[in-house]
């Protein structure tokens, strides 16, 4: 089993074709080995995003029903900018400013306290017309932490020191994060911790102490109320569902009752009554998923589904395939990343997840997630691009 | 770096594992997707479309009730109401502040809110009533603010309004209305009530629920989350209920009420030298009727109550005090309801019977020595109110001899053991409509008693002694008294069956039904309920016409000369408009004597009947005669006269 998925991950080239290979590459730009297949699935996501958003918002502002998606096409450019940005340079120029970048985001995050209060919890730094979430650069700024050391510190992945080390370049984004507060940010960055070690090979009682550590942390929480109550309600909600009809209890009903009703094809775009008449909480944001599942059904989900699976494949793929041990990390932790939010959103709007505010990548409404997400799929463009580079 | 093989082996195991994983959960994820939409996809459509479409009932209004000349006597107002959604009020996070910011503004205190909202039988989805009859500033503070007030709502509530106000005129038999009960929601289910509808509980409100009911229509509207009509997605218009116009005359009613209270007031101030104190005359009843069709004129109870406290719904105070025995049941209908001892006015009955029984003739002389003590009587003698001497059977009539009809009814008696003449005197008590309930269109009617030696063995089955069948049942019978008990309203009808010289109608108050517009839908039809001239009724009995016309003219003597009424209608035009009636002074086991007076108007052409009893009133010809003298006055435009007060009976 593994060598035979092995030889599938690597890209078939044959033994003949590879000298010809070799002769044109050095030759050419690397722009030209390009993972086109993950751009046309970034490509469908952002316009799948756009599609709902337009649909379940434009109710919302009778005079302006566009507003969200030209934001959303104002972010996207920004975001194929930023993306363009980060293609242009081999990656590993990276590993230099890894730690400077770390710094500045730690400080972003910290200033994120000082900025007004929104929406219940601090997440915003807001720079004129521009407003942006620390936070969600930060998942980013932490796999290259993270792939940094221990990329450079391969030789003794079962060592304490090769744990603790990636540990606690994670808990200061951990804590701050938590603190806005913003939970599920925080259950990001361990997933991402917990996936980029465990690819390397970390020894299991550390992972699984890592893990039993949060989830003591929790429970101890829970138990001293650290935890603010709608925080507690969200997060047990999914646990005894529709006992309550208000709060948390309510908002996931109502998205089972818009996926559910959504049936086999769906009610139609822009035919959603669960959305357009509002009772979807969150449904641009946190609850995107039920718009789909409502207004495109088990049909369209599927296909969402699907091209989110797509998108992870070739992200392992690209991990498995790069030119060092660096970028395969990167690719790594970005598909964790991925991997993570987008089974905890879906699973979450079908009640089989906490709620805690995690982003559908692509598909929920943010300019910051959006922005880094793009920036993700570039520097997964940028590793599998230069796959033959040479130093 | 170099990578070992070893190395790289442990990477694509990892991999895989990692691939597998996001596998297994994707697979979570897609079957989770296809329990909710697909196997369950029905019951979510269906509940999304319960979230979507909200249906309001558009209510009709009750049908409106107008007397015999189109005036108003009960319509439809709208009371301006302050309810709490429950739901939403189970959402507030601080309950008794907002109970007290609503209390506050209701001038009623916060936990009386709390009370009301939190009670048991509160519906989680049915609004509560706080207040009716709001300050109207109240009220459109709270409509205008609803965004400060997601919890209460402030509506018009349909309620019935009388113009009368709080003189509540005809209260008894208009009726009020309630909340259906469990008992009615059983029959009425199937002609669509529901829980919680609002229907007529006694009175005519009862009686007509079916034509004054409206038809509740709906209209089927979009809804947001926040519960806001987006769009009417259908509708079924409303259909107000019939309008119902009634026999009664209003301005009559009025009077009835009227004279009855101050009659009963009267009665208060007469002395009882049995008792050693004076009458209380607690309660009383009056009827007016048209004997030729019987059509309820008037129809008035005392102690009566106000419909305004029924008025979207009575307080649990008000109605425990209408419910208590101190105050005497207001709410009964004693037209109807109340069973007394008809006393002489019986007398009428019995003299038909013996004219009829060829037992007596109009001018059969008795003796009246003040006692009655033939056969077993010996023991126990019986006594007449008076000593009438010499007297023929007409002039016993009209001075109410009891010893003339104590040798009636002991004739009676002795009859008794020939073939079919055990229960004769009975029998034409029956035939006049006693006994049995007289089938006005009006609830909860009860139907008085004639008794038989059969019924006094049943009724006292458990008591053997009281089983047995006297000479003095039979004796007592023949002047009212004893276990015979009749309504006034039933009385009524035995007046009008002598006034119409035989035949007499169901009494009825339904005259008419329109359309709410107006237009005439049913015209209620006067029924004959039977004759006591017709040879050929089933009870074997009848009353010859020339006996009926020796009793009339008896009658006609009761108001004059010595009759027991002469003193009541002293100074009445009797030339003018002849009078013919009947005192009665009904003695009751333990309570001062019920007083009656039966009469109608004119004799030689009678329209109207008109009963009246006072109970614990005294005499019949002090106490009742006096109120359906007044009433006869105002029926016939006459200057209101001051009646003798003379002791009789």
């Amino acid at each position: 089993m593994p060598t035979r998925l092995g030889r599938v991950l690597a890209p078939k080239v044959t033994e003949r074709r590879r000298s010809d290979e070799l002769a044109r590459r050095l030759s050419g730009l690397p722009i030209r080995h390009v993972d086109w297949t993950l751009l046309a699935i970034t490509l469908f996501l952002v316009v799948f995003g756009m599609v709902i958003q337009y649909s379940a918002t434009r109710g919302d502002n009778p005079d302006n029903p566009n507003y969200y998606v030209l934001r959303t096409a104002v972010n996207l450019l920004l975001g194929l900018v930023v993306m363009g940005l980060v293609l242009s340079f081999d990656y590993r120029r990276l590993k230099v400013a890894t730690p400077f970048i770390y710094i500045i985001f730690l400080v972003a995050l910290l200033g994120v306290f000082i900025a007004e209060e929104s929406m219940g919890s601090q997440r915003w730094i807001t720079l004129g017309p521009l407003s942006f979430q620390p936070s969600e650069y930060c998942k980013l700024v932490l796999i290259l932490t993270l792939a940094n050391f221990l990329s450079d510190n391969r030789a003794d992945p079962d060592s304490f020191r090769s744990f603790i080390i990636p540990a606690l370049w994670t808990l200061p984004l951990m804590l701050l994060v938590f603190l806005q507060p913003d939970l599920g940010t925080t259950m990001v960055f361990a997933a991402i911790l917990l996936g980029m070690l465990y690819l390397v090979g970390c020894r299991m009682r550390y992972w699984l102490g890592f893990l039993g550590f949060g989830v003591v942390g929790f429970v101890l929480g829970f138990a001293f109320e650290f935890f603010k109550p709608y925080q507690v309600e969200r997060f047990t909600a999914f646990i005894k569902q529709s006992a309550s009809i208000q709060g948390a209890g309510y908002q996931l009903m109502q998205s089972k009752i818009a996926i559910g009703s959504g049936q086999l094809v769906g009610k139609g775009l822009l035919k959603g009554t669960q959305t357009n008449l509002r009772f979807i909480p969150a449904h641009h944001t946190d609850f995107v998923f039920a718009v789909v599942g409502e207004e495109m059904g088990l049909l369209g989900a599927l296909i969402l589904i699907a091209a989110f699976c797509c998108l992870l494949w070739r992200g392992v793929r690209i991990a498995n395939n790069a030119r060092d041990f660096y970028g395969t990390m990167i690719a790594f932790g970005i598909v964790v990343m991925f991997a993570f939010q987008m089974i905890v959103n879906i699973g979450m709007t079908i009640g089989i997840m906490p709620i805690t505010g995690i982003p559908l990548p692509f598909i929920t409404y943010g300019g910051s997630n959006l922005v880094v997400n793009l920036a993700a799929i570039g520097l997964l463009t940028n590793i599998y691009m230069r796959r033959f580079s040479q130093i | 770096m170099p990578v070992n093989p070893q190395q790289k082996g442990a990477m694509v195991h990892r991999y895989t594992l990692f691939v597998m994983f996001v596998g297994v959960m994707v697979a979570v994820l897609v079957v989770r997707l296809w329990f909710l939409q697909v196997v369950q996809g029905n019951r979510y459509r269906a509940m999304a479309e319960g979230n979507r479409v909200r249906e309001v009932a558009l209510e009709a209004s009750r049908g409106k009730i107008l007397d015999r000349n189109g005036q108003m006597l009960v319509g439809n107002r709208w009371a301006l109401s302050i309810y709490v959604l429950p739901t939403e009020f189970e959402k507030l996070e601080d309950k008794e502040e907002e109970a007290a910011r609503l209390a506050e503004m209701l001038g009623i205190s916060a936990a009386e809110v709390l009370e009301k909202v939190q009670g048991e039988e509160v519906q989680p989805h049915k609004p509560v009533l706080i207040k009716k009859d709001v300050d109207p500033r109240v009220y459109f503070y709270i409509a205008e603010r609803q965004v400060d007030f997601p919890w209460v709502l402030a509506e018009k509530m349909p309620v019935r309004e009388y113009p009368e106000g709080d003189e509540s005129l005809a209260a008894h038999l208009l009726g009020y209305l309630g909340e259906i009960s469990e008992e009615q929601l059983e029959t009425l289910q199937e002609k669509g009530y529901k829980a919680g509808d609002i229907v007529g509980t006694s009175g005519v409100e009862a009686f007509y629920e079916d034509i004054l009911r409206g038809v509740d229509g709906k209209v089927t509207v979009e809804v947001d989350a926040q519960g806001v009509p987006l769009q009417e997605l259908g509708r079924e218009e409303r259909n107000p209920g019939k309008t119902l116009v009634l026999t009664l005359d209003k301005e009559l009613q009025r009077e009835v009420e009227r004279s009855l209270r101050d009659g009963m007031a009267r009665a208060r101030t007469y002395f009882d030298k049995e008792r050693g104190m004076n009458f209380i005359a607690p309660a009383g009843a009056a009827v007016v009727l048209n004997p030729r069709t019987g059509e309820i004129l008037a129809m008035a109870s005392e102690p009566t109550f106000n419909l305004e406290d029924f008025v979207g719904g009575i307080d649990e105070e008000e109605w425990q005090k209408l419910n208590d025995p101190s105050n005497n049941y207001p709410l009964n209908n004693r037209a109807i309801v109340g069973q007394y001892p008809p006393g002489s006015t019986f007398k009428v009955v019995t003299a038909l019977a013996a004219l009829q029984e060829g037992m007596v003739t109009a001018h059969s002389p008795f003796r009246c020595n003040h006692v009655f003590n033939r056969g077993e009587f010996e023991q126990f003698p019986k006594t007449c109110w008076g000593t009438h001497g010499s007297i023929d059977f007409i002039n016993a009539i009209i001075q109410s001899c009891d010893v003339v009809f104590y040798e009636l009814g002991y004739a009676f008696y002795e009859n008794r053991n020939q073939e079919g003449l055990v229960t004769r005197l009975q029998d034409y008590a029956v035939l006049a409509g006693l006994g049995h309930v007289t089938g006005v269109d009006l609830p909860n009617e009860f139907e008085g008693r004639v008794p038989t030696p059969q019924w006094k063995w049943e009724f006292n089955q458990g008591n053997p002694d009281y089983q047995r069948w006297y000479p003095g049942d039979t004796v007592n019978m023949s002047v009212g008294q004893g276990d015979i008990l009749v309504t006034p309203l039933q009385l009524a009808n035995l007046y009008a069956a002598i006034a119409n010289r035989g035949p007499f109608y169901r009494p009825h108050v339904g005259k008419e039904i329109l359309t709410y517009l107006g237009e005439t839908v049913e015209v209620i039809q006067q029924r004959q309920a039977g004759d006591i001239t017709d040879p050929l009724n089933e009870l074997g009995v009848y009353v010859g016409k020339d006996k009926l016309e020796v009793v009339r003219s008896a009658l006609t003597g009761v108001v004059g000369g010595r009759g027991t009424a002469a003193g009541a209608f002293a100074g009445f035009p009797i030339s003018r408009i002849p009078v013919a009636g009947k005192t009665g002074t009904a003695e009751v086991q333990g309570k001062q004597p019920c007083a009656w007076f039966a009469c109608y108007a004119p004799a030689n052409d009678p329209q109207y009947v008109v009963v009246v009893m006072v109970e614990e009133g005294g005499h019949g010809g002090l106490v009742a005669a006096p109120i359906a003298r007044h009433i006869l006055e105002y029926i016939f435009g006459l200057p209101q006269g001051q009646p003798e007060a003379t002791v009789t009976e």
